[in-house]
C-alpha cells in the first residue's frame, strides 16, 4: 500500500484499501479521533485519478457549518475539518448572509446577541436538514415517477407499432379472426396505459418537477 | 492533514498493514494563478457596516463595486472574527460604527 502526502498537506493512497470489518472500525475511529465531522458514504465504484492528477473539490456537510462559527480560529477549524484556510473562508462568506436573513427573519440581529449565535447556528441547520431529507424524497418521487413514465412510453411505442403491423396487413388483404381480437386488447391496454400516463404527469406536475429536475 | 494528524494516521496504516506501507510526497495539482500587479483596494468603515448586512454576496458585490470572491472572503474572515470579538467584551452592535472602528483598530491586522 502506498500513501501519498502531497506537498499542500493533503492525504490519498495509491489505490482504494481493502480493509476487514475490524480493521475498518478501526479506521473510521481513527478519522473520528482526528476531525470533527466524519461521514462515511457508500459509494460503488473507485475515482482512477489520485492526489496530484487534478483538483479534488470535496462537498460541504451540514454539521460541518456549525463549526464555522464556533471554532472562531480559522486553524483550528481547518485542522479539525481537514480543510484548507482559503476554503474554510469562503464558505463561511457564503454561508454567513443566508444566515444573517434567518435570523433576521426570525427577529434576531445576532451581533446585537453574539451569545445566541452557536444556538441559533444549530436551529439554522436543523431546519435545513429537514428540508434537505425533504428535498431527497421529493427528487426519489420524481425520479421513480419518470422511471414509470419512461417504461409505459416505451409500452405505449411498442404497441402502437404492433397495432400498425396488423394494419398494414389488413391493408394488403391479410385477414384473420386473431386480428381483430389483438386490436381490441391492443386499444383496450393502450387507453389504460394512456390514463396512467395522465395521472403521472399530473404528480410530476403537482411536484412541481421541471426538465432541470 | 496537520503534521500530527498525519503522523497518527500514517502509524495507524503501519500498525494495521505491518511491512506494506510505502510514503511517497506527491506534487498536488494546482490551479494556475496570475496575480499580476493588483492593488488592494482598502475597506471603509461604512463597508464593513454593509457587509455586517443580509444582502446577497452577489447584490453586495455590485453596491460596492468590489468582486463577488472579495465580499465573500472578507465577509468570512471578518464576521466570525467579529462576533467573537463582540461576544468576548460583552458588546452588542446595533449599527454603531465606532464599535466597528475600536474592532478595526485591535484586530484590523488579522484581516
Amino acid at each position: 500500500m502506498k500513501i501519498y502526502i502531497g506537498n499542500n498537506g493533503n492525504v490519498d493512497f495509491d489505490a482504494p484499501v481493502k480493509m476487514t470489518d475490524e480493521q475498518y472500525q478501526n479506521f473510521l475511529s481513527m478519522v473520528r479521533e482526528l476531525f470533527s465531522v466524519v461521514v462515511p458514504v457508500d459509494v460503488d465504484g473507485h475515482r482512477e485519478e489520485r492526489l496530484g492528477d487534478k483538483i479534488f473539490g470535496r462537498p460541504w456537510d451540514l454539521e460541518e457549518y456549525v463549526l464555522l462559527f464556533d471554532a472562531v480560529n480559522v486553524m483550528k477549524v481547518c485542522e479539525a475539518l481537514g480543510r484548507t484556510p482559503m476554503s474554510v473562508v469562503i464558505r463561511r462568506g457564503e454561508f454567513i448572509p443566508d444566515f444573517i436573513r434567518y435570523t433576521k427573519n426570525k427577529g434576531v440581529d445576532i451581533f446585537a446577541h453574539p451569545d445566541k449565535i452557536l444556538e441559533l447556528v444549530k436551529e439554522y441547520l436543523d431546519e435545513k436538514n429537514v428540508q434537505k431529507e425533504l428535498f431527497r424524497q421529493r427528487r426519489s418521487r420524481i425520479s421513480r415517477l419518470e422511471r414509470e413514465k419512461r417504461e409505459i412510453e416505451g409500452e405505449i411505442s411498442r404497441l402502437k407499432n404492433e397495432l400498425n403491423v396488423i394494419r398494414e396487413k389488413e391493408a394488403k388483404g391479410i385477414e384473420s379472426p386473431v386480428f381483430k381480437n389483438k386490436v381490441s386488447a391492443i386499444k383496450k391496454r393502450l387507453a389504460e396505459l394512456e390514463a396512467d400516463i395522465a395521472a403521472i404527469v399530473q404528480e410530476l406536475s403537482d411536484e412541481g418537477a421541471t426538465d432541470r429536475d | 492533514m496537520s503534521e500530527e494528524q498525519r503522523k497518527r494516521f500514517i502509524r495507524f496504516f503501519e500498525e494495521t498493514f505491518p511491512g506494506n506501507v510505502m510514503v511517497e510526497e506527491r506534487q498536488e495539482a494546482t490551479k494556475e494563478v496570475h496575480p499580476g500587479e493588483r492593488k488592494m483596494k482598502s475597506w471603509s468603515v461604512d463597508e464593513y457596516v454593509a457587509l455586517l448586512g443580509p444582502e446577497d454576496n452577489d447584490t453586495l458585490a455590485k453596491k460596492l463595486k468590489r468582486t463577488v470572491m472579495s465580499v465573500q472572503m472578507r465577509r468570512g474572515g471578518f464576521i466570525p472574527d467579529f462576533a467573537e470579538w463582540l461576544k468576548k467584551k460583552g458588546l452588542s452592535y446595533r449599527g454603531e460604527k465606532r464599535i466597528i472602528e475600536e474592532y478595526l483598530s485591535k484586530r484590523g491586522d488579522a484581516l
